[in-house]
């Protein structure tokens, strides 16, 4: 993985999405939601790239974005060299066929009139994929492999339980057999066992097919599990990115250490010792703090913190480049 | 803890559930009974789909047509639930037992403000004047960790983020003070650092209210450290039911053990494949005479597929249904 010249899939650079608030009757603009604020990575092709933060800090956001389910407030989002927002809407409409998301909530993304089988063959039926009969067999290799049964084609959402119905979503994702995948919260609705089982499907895939996915969740042992390198957001900014054992194992920046430490252990002695939750108030993305936006909570932070807006830096890293966002982010002993 | 000569806020007895689809019969909750004391937490945990949400609504007497409870009782304060006329049921629901849905759409109206939702729901419940529901309602929002809550009174649903969602759903669930809490998977959307958040605030609430909750979710490790004991459905029925430390140090169903083994332990396990539990889940359609699990099962023998094993003590507040618990290994 490491030893070959490795291609950037999506170049992310300066990206920011701000959502403006507006009151009174005339809806005049009173000020902006900064859900992603300059955000510049690169994800290549066949890695995997966890994205964490607490709830609020713009990863959904981010993932919209970046297959152009929002559009930007500025910034660029170039797909295997094609900027996106130079493309018209027949070559977008081409490129959504190699950019798929699985989406956050399994209630909302599924259209309660339309048939299991449906859901899954409207992508297909969309970018022309096959004939009618290819279509369908693809429909029930699919079913098979996110784990439901073929009697759950001729059957609608509202009969399924919730990680049943996140099993489709990821069905439907597969369907045009993408190269990218924006995977939000995609197992977090799922059991342990299933969730083992999709994340296995996930890692399978991306070995056969040389898939690349950004992998959105909170739950941090899963994103340590099927992470190459990790991004860690706070407040519509990236504040750390390296490579996931970079990342877990020296943590560099102060909310990234928090936020290991919050990690809940299945044991209930030890659970009863874990460390309290990081304390202080979230900010508002309308309002953010001055200086670096973590300060307010941060155990670290001096007047430099509170006033200067600390610069992404290169702090060495083992593999690939370790980055961190803060004036005095250092090793742990 | 749950003093056994106290006397329960929740009973729930031999509840069976059944969807009639044109496709037959969906056998969801087959026969589970617990007890809830007031203060006590317990978990439902176990596979999707094995009924832990329709075991939910059947409590609250909100399972959906075609479905619906067919047997069983449900007993607040001694009183069943399912003998109330339409009318009553709507004081206990959001005043007197409370639910977090794992559908956030169940519980939120897309057309109307977070505070509309919230302030209406307190006037109704608790009587309260506007400006006192709305005051209540940003303390709320405060105490679940939302940033702005006022502002956010103003917003919509959809301009929520998935964990801003669900944690207004917390809040409205908790807003009433009820006396037993059932969530739905209420964490889901929440990165640890607001889990831990409220968690702590469901424990504070237990402690000083003596809210008695119903934790129903997948997540092992959350659930550690704020349950007493763990119950864990399998096909529609309680398989295991045990004290939460116990059931970690010595499961005695192999389905338990197997949700143990698939959990990825924080430390250590990167980049190799996860145990899951081989093969797949029930045909709820069918009726069981012998163990569901057995086909699935490493420990199964001849009995195991002849005769159903019944939920059994195995001593120390606990009960498993599994011929061979004896024989599970930690
Ligand atoms: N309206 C319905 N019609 C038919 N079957 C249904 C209906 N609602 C639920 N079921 C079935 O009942 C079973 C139990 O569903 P339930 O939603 O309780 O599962 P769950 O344990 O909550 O799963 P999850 O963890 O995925 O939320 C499932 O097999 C589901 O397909
Ligand atoms: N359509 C919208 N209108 C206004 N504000 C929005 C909209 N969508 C998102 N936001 C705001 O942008 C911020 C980031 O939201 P986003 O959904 O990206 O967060 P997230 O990191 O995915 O959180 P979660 O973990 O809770 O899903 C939040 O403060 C949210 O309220
Ligand atoms: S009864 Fe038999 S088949 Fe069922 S869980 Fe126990 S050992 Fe396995
Ligand atoms: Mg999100
Ligand atoms: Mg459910």
């Amino acid at each position: 993985m490491t030893d070959t010249p490795e291609r950037v899939l999506v170049q992310v650079r300066d990206l920011k999405k701000h959502f403006p608030i507006r009151r009174g009757v005339l809806r005049r603009q009173v000020g902006a939601v900064q859900a992603v604020d300059g955000l510049t990575f690169d994800i290549h092709e066949g890695e995997t790239l966890g994205l964490v933060g607490e709830s609020g800090s713009g990863k959904s956001t981010t993932g919209r974005a970046l297959l152009r389910l929002v559009r930007p407030t500025a910034g660029s989002v170039a797909f295997d060299g094609d900027e996106l927002s130079s493309l018209g809407a027949e070559a977008l409409r081409a490129r959504r066929r190699e950019m798929q998301m699985i989406f956050q909530d399994p209630y909302a993304s599924l259209n309660p009139r339309m048939t299991i089988g449906a859901i899954v063959r409207e992508p297909l039926d969309i970018h022309e994929i096959g004939d009618a009969a290819g279509r369908d067999r693809r429909v029930d290799e699919l079913l098979e492999r996110v784990g439901l049964s073929r009697a759950a084609r001729d059957r609608y959402p509202h009969e399924f339980s919730g990680g049943q119905r996140q099993r489709i979503g990821i069905a439907r994702a597969l369907s045009t057999e993408p190269r990218f995948i924006v995977a939000d919260e995609a197992i977090s609705a799922l059991d342990v066992s299933i969730q083992a089982q999709i994340v296995n499907l996930l890692q399978d895939l991306a070995d056969e097919l040389g898939l690349t996915y950004l992998f959105i969740a909170h739950d941090l042992t899963m994103v340590r599990h099927i992470s190459d390198r990790v991004a860690v957001m706070y407040l519509g900014r990236i504040v750390e990115l390296g490579t996931r054992d970079d990342v877990f194992e020296r943590p560099l920046h102060p909310y990234t250490r928090a936020l290991l430490d919050a990690v809940p252990i299945p044991d209930p002695t030890a659970e009863a010792r874990r460390p309290p939750a990081l304390g202080g108030e979230v900010p508002s993305p309308a309002d953010p703090p001055s200086g670096c936006r973590f300060h307010p909570r941060c155990p670290l932070a001096t007047d430099l913190c509170r006033t200067k807006d600390p610069h992404t830096r290169e702090a060495g890293g083992t593999a690939r480049p370790h980055r961190v966002a803060c004036h005095h982010a250092t090793q742990p002993e | 803890m749950s003093a056994p000569a106290e006397s329960p806020v929740l009973e729930v007895r031999g509840l069976i559930t059944r969807f009639h689809t044109d496709r037959g019969v969906v056998n969801a909750v087959n026969g589970i009974s617990y007890t809830l004391a007031p203060g006590e937490a317990l978990a439902l945990v176990g596979e999707s789909g094995s009924g832990k949400t329709v075991a939910a609504l059947s409590v609250l007497g909100l399972v959906p047509p075609p479905g619906s409870v067919e047997e069983g009782e449900v007993l607040l304060h001694g009183e069943n639930l399912l003998d109330l006329p339409d009318r009553a049921w709507r004081d206990v629901r959001g005043r007197r037992v409370a639910m977090i849905f794992q559908d956030p759409l169940t519980s939120l109206n897309p057309v109307l403000t977070v505070g509309r939702q919230m302030t209406e729901m307190l006037r109704h419940h608790l009587d309260l004047g506007r400006d006192a529901a709305e005051r209540r309602s940003v303390e709320l929002l405060e105490r679940v960790g939302i940033p702005d809550a006022a502002r956010r009174l103003r917003d919509y649903p959809h301009q929520l983020s998935g964990g801003q969602r669900q944690r207004v759903m917390i809040a409205m669930a908790l807003s009433c003070e009820p006396d037993v809490l059932i969530a739905d998977e209420p964490t889901t959307a929440l990165d640890v650092t607001v889990q831990a958040q409220i968690v702590d605030l469901v424990k504070e609430l237990r402690a000083d209210l003596g809210m008695a909750v119903l934790w129903i979710t997948h997540d092992l490790a959350v659930v550690a450290g704020l349950v007493d004991r763990v119950a864990v459905m399998y096909a529609g029925r309680i398989v295991e039911i045990a004290p939460v430390a116990r059931l970690y140090a010595s499961p005695r169903h192999p389905y338990t053990r197997g949700l143990l083994r698939s959990m990825p332990a924080f430390r250590g396990s990167t980049g190799s494949r996860l145990e899951s539990i081989e093969g797949a889940p029930p045909d709820l359609t069918l009726t069981f005479a012998s163990c569901p699990f057995a086909p699935r099962c490493p420990l199964a023998e001849d009995r195991c597929h002849e005769e159903l094993p019944p939920l059994q003590s195995t001593g120390a507040g606990s009960a498993s249904a599994c011929w061979r618990w004896g024989s599970v290994e930690p």
